[in-house]
């Protein structure tokens, strides 16, 4: 303004040349530092657009793509529904910010779903008395999700056997501890077969070539086989030699004893009975004499002295039902007698009342199963009457029957519900010490008479600190070890087991189970005690394996023989219960 | 110089020790029950913001932090862990979700803008210094503009001492588009001397058709184009060794918000 203008004015009056105002040019330093500043903006924006659930999923465009999940867990979460595992997924800033400070819950997540026999989140679902200092293991420690469809979320590296178990393993003939001596027969047998006894001596037996067994796996199912190679049922291995010995086995539940003097009122047993064969052959003998014009006969039998048609006493069952000493004819007599006639007007109900008053409602139902109330009636008018009762037919096909003095069962065959009941009965009692029971339980369990057969071959234990005796009505897979797995899947064909005859042990199953001839097998059994049980084979040793699985060879990583959990299972919720609560 | 190299390389041999035992712990780790994406997530994150520092460094002159030259060093060496630690960390080249693309399209950008950074830097001033000359970079349109007035000048000494317009004429076909602005930039940047040859080139082609006289006017023409390629070299390397900033510290500011960001996801979604 007001300063000279070298090169004159323009058309307009006005200088031609016009100086520009001063502008500050910024530094390439301050231009830096606004880019950076966009960029900043730029990368804050997109973060808020995530975390205010902008979308672009729907367009095909994964927004945060973790990986895909594990085939069968990626059904749970439909549509990218991470809040199914993620529970702070799209639970507002509260949960985010509690997710973020105090950790997210993922093992809890997976246990809604999975259980296990055991804590979940324990080292091996267990605590360990020798290491109190382990604390909860995180599912995600081992299983990492998001690693695909096909990923093994199971396969666990021998290092992450190695953080805990530090012994340092490299390979298995080297590393591995040794076998325990009993190893793997450690657990009672369910069956008390008796390995050695059979292959050396019965199926050796002439008599018996036709059906003893020439192979393992005629007895031994391998076409199933897995962690065990089961036994198959009774019809199929036992049955040709002992299928005929156990109906031979009847069970006396009930037997008439001896009594000082006659207690029942032979009107009533007339009431309840009709008179007796005795009675009826008398009348007509009088009536003929009536009809021949002669007098009868005086009744003076009925005057003579009594004597009890029996000489024995009563039965284990009755004494304990009628709580009495079987050696006093004092004390069962009345009691005895009672439930006699009672049974006379009766038949069964008295002593089904009888059974369930002691035993517990419905026992009845099973002990007595099938008993006939009329075969009942007049067994026990026959004893009223001081008499035997006469057997119209032989049993043929088992069950109740009377029998003289006796109300005997016949089993039926293997497994009869009725023999199984009464053993399992008596041994339940005998566990109140009741001496009475004890009698009842040590009659039952005999394997020289009577139901007792049944104990030959199932093992009877005392479980746990439980004081009443059980038997093992099925085999049981081993339970002992159960983080110890085993396929004989895998080998059955190396060692050609079924078609290997039972005498080799180059090949076939003896390869591995040697048998043990001076193991007190049987002997192990007869304490009751699970522990002392004493396999008829030897133990298996760790060369028996190393043998293959070494270096290079066959695999020898810890997963293979070892299960990290016990026995997994899903919750009920995994199974559809929800569906049908209402 | 010699001391300062070997220094350099130890530093550089006991980087690829630690990755080296960072690599087998972590591999050790991935197969045990360890958590190395927890370690590498926090390390490389840890180490984003030491290379950051590098920055502030810078604006903190005036407290004793340590010479220039050695934070750079760290710089260089935390640069190459960082991208080592990143593919520790996230073992794929290119990650599928969005975002996580973001976070890697932002990796590879730092990473890329600062390792051309750490070569020009390198690479540059001994190629400033081969051109015999020293200029300060705000001054080289000033030289340029000086160099284009002193050629115009002699161009119309020439036509009005000679009598003849043909330099004149070819200056308006040839060196009035070469003198107006920095030229042939991109050859510089990659050691190339297309600004000389073309310069050679001009007054080859004109030379035979000017007078011994004119020939005088030419050869001094001709060096001042010289003297405009040098400066053009300046230009083109103080430009790029100016400018790559601009892309490293925006990418790396964006990238510190973006790993904030993943970190957070992690801890309300992972741990």
């Amino acid at each position: 303004m007001g300063g000279p203008c070298p090169e004159g004015p323009g058309p307009d009056g006005t200088c031609a040349q016009r100086r520009p105002p001063c502008a500050p040019h910024p530094t390439l330093r301050a231009v830096r530092g606004r880019f950076a500043l966009l960029a900043f903006g730029l990368a804050l924006a997109l973060v808020v657009a995530l975390s205010s659930g902008v979308r672009i999923d729907s367009i095909g465009i994964n927004m945060i793509d973790p990986g895909p999940l594990f085939g069968a867990h990626a059904g749970f979460a439909p549509g990218g529904n991470c809040a199914t595992c993620h529970t702070a997924h799209g639970a507002g800033s509260v949960a985010w910010l509690d997710a973020f400070l105090g950790g997210n819950d993922m093992s809890g997540q997976c246990i809604t779903c999975h259980a296990f026999e055991g804590d979940p989140l324990l080292a091996h679902n267990r605590a360990f008395e020798q290491r109190p200092d382990l604390g909860p293991i995180a599912c995600n420690q081992c299983h990492r999700e998001h690693d695909g469809v096909g990923a093994t979320l199971t396969r666990l590296t021998n290092e992450q056997c190695a953080s805990c178990h530090s012994d340092g393993f490299a390979t298995f003939p080297t590393d591995h501890p040794a076998f325990p001596a009993k190893f793997p027969h450690f657990q009672e047998s369910a069956i008390k077969f008796d390995h050695v006894s059979h292959v050396k001596v019965h199926f050796e037996d002439p008599k018996v070539a036709d059906r003893a067994p020439t192979s393992c796996a005629d007895c031994h199912d391998v076409v199933s086989a897995d962690n065990a190679v089961l036994p198959m049922g009774f019809a199929e291995t036992c049955d040709g030699c002992h299928g005929t010995q156990i109906a031979q086995r009847d069970m006396v539940v009930l037997r008439l004893p001896v009594f000082d003097a006659n207690g029942f009122d032979r009107d009533a047993v007339r009431d309840a009975c009709g008179p007796t064969l005795d009675e009826i052959e008398r009348l007509e003998e009088a009536m003929a004499a009536m009809a021949a014009g002669k007098e009868p006969a005086e009744q003076g039998a009925e005057e003579t002295e009594y004597e009890s048609v029996s000489s024995d006493e009563p039965t284990p069952v009755s004494s304990y039902l009628l709580e009495v000493a079987g050696d006093d004819t004092e004390s069962y007599s009345t009691p005895m007698q009672d439930l006699v006639m009672a049974m006379a007007e009766e038949g069964t109900a008295p002593l089904a009342s009888l059974v369930d008053d002691r035993l517990g409602e419905g026992m009845a139902a099973k002990l007595f199963a099938g008993l006939n109330p009329d075969v009942a009636k007049r067994l026990a008018c026959a004893w009223a009457a001081n008499q035997e009762y006469e057997l119209p037919a032989d049993p043929e096909m088992g069950g109740w029957f009377g029998d003289y003095l006796e109300l005997r069962y016949q089993p039926t065959g293997h497994a009869d519900p009725v023999v199984k009941a009464w053993i399992e009965t008596a041994l339940l009692i005998a566990a109140d010490g009741d001496a009475n029971a004890i009698a009842l339980r040590d009659g039952v369990i005999d394997a020289k008479e009577g139901p007792g057969a049944c104990i030959k071959c199932h093992a009877v234990t005392a479980a746990g600190d439980a004081a009443a005796l059980t038997v093992d009505w099925r085999f049981r897979a081993a339970v002992d070890r159960p983080y110890d797995h085993y396929s004989h899947r895998a080998h059955l064909s190396l060692v050609q087991a079924g078609s290997t005859a039972m005498e080799s042990t180059s090949m076939g199953c003896r390869f591995c189970h040697r048998l043990d001839d001076n193991a007190p097998f049987a002997a192990s059994f007869d304490d009751f005690d699970p522990s002392t049980f004493a396999a008829n084979f030897k133990g298996i040793q760790a060369e028996t394996c190393a043998q293959c699985h070494i270096e290079g060879e066959v695999r020898q990583d810890c997963q293979l023989c070892h299960r990290y959990h016990l026995p997994a299972t899903f919750k009920p919720s995994m199974m559809g219960a929800d569906l049908y609560q209402e | 110089m010699r001391s300062v190299r070997s220094e350099h390389l130890i530093y550089w041999v006991v980087l690829v020790a630690i990755f080296a035992v960072l690599t087998i712990d972590i591999r050790w780790s991935a197969d045990s029950l360890g958590e190395p994406l927890r370690l590498t997530g926090y390390l490389l994150y840890g180490v984003m913001f030491l290379l950051a520092f590098l920055n502030v460094r810078k604006r903190l002159s005036m407290i004793p932090l340590g010479r220039a030259s050695f934070w750079l060093l760290l710089h260089s060496l935390g640069g190459v862990f960082a991208i080592a630690l990143y593919w520790l960390h996230a073992p794929i080249l290119w990650p599928s979700g969005v975002y996580e693309q973001a976070i890697a399209a932002l990796v590879y950008g730092v990473t890329a803008t600062g390792m051309f950074g750490y070569v020009i830097q390198r690479v540059y001033p001994a190629r400033l210094t081969q051109t015999g000359l020293e200029v300060i970079y705000e001054r080289i349109p000033g030289e340029i503009a000086r160099i284009r007035s002193d050629a115009e000048a002699m161009v119309i000494d020439c036509t009005t001492t000679t009598g003849s317009d043909t330099l004149a004429r070819h200056y308006f076909e040839t060196f009035d588009w070469y003198f107006r602005r920095p030229r042939f930039a991109f050859s510089y940047l990659f050691g190339g001397q297309r600004g000389l040859q073309w310069v050679h080139q001009q007054w080859h082609t004109v030379g035979r058709y000017l007078s011994a006289q004119e020939s005088a006017f030419l050869d001094r023409l001709t060096e001042l184009g010289y003297e405009k390629t040098r400066l053009d070299v300046h230009y083109a390397l103080q430009s790029a060794m100016k400018s790559w900033l601009l892309v490293h510290v925006p990418l790396s500011a964006a990238l510190l918000v973006m790993a904030t960001w993943h970190l957070i996801l992690v801890h309300v979604y992972a741990l």
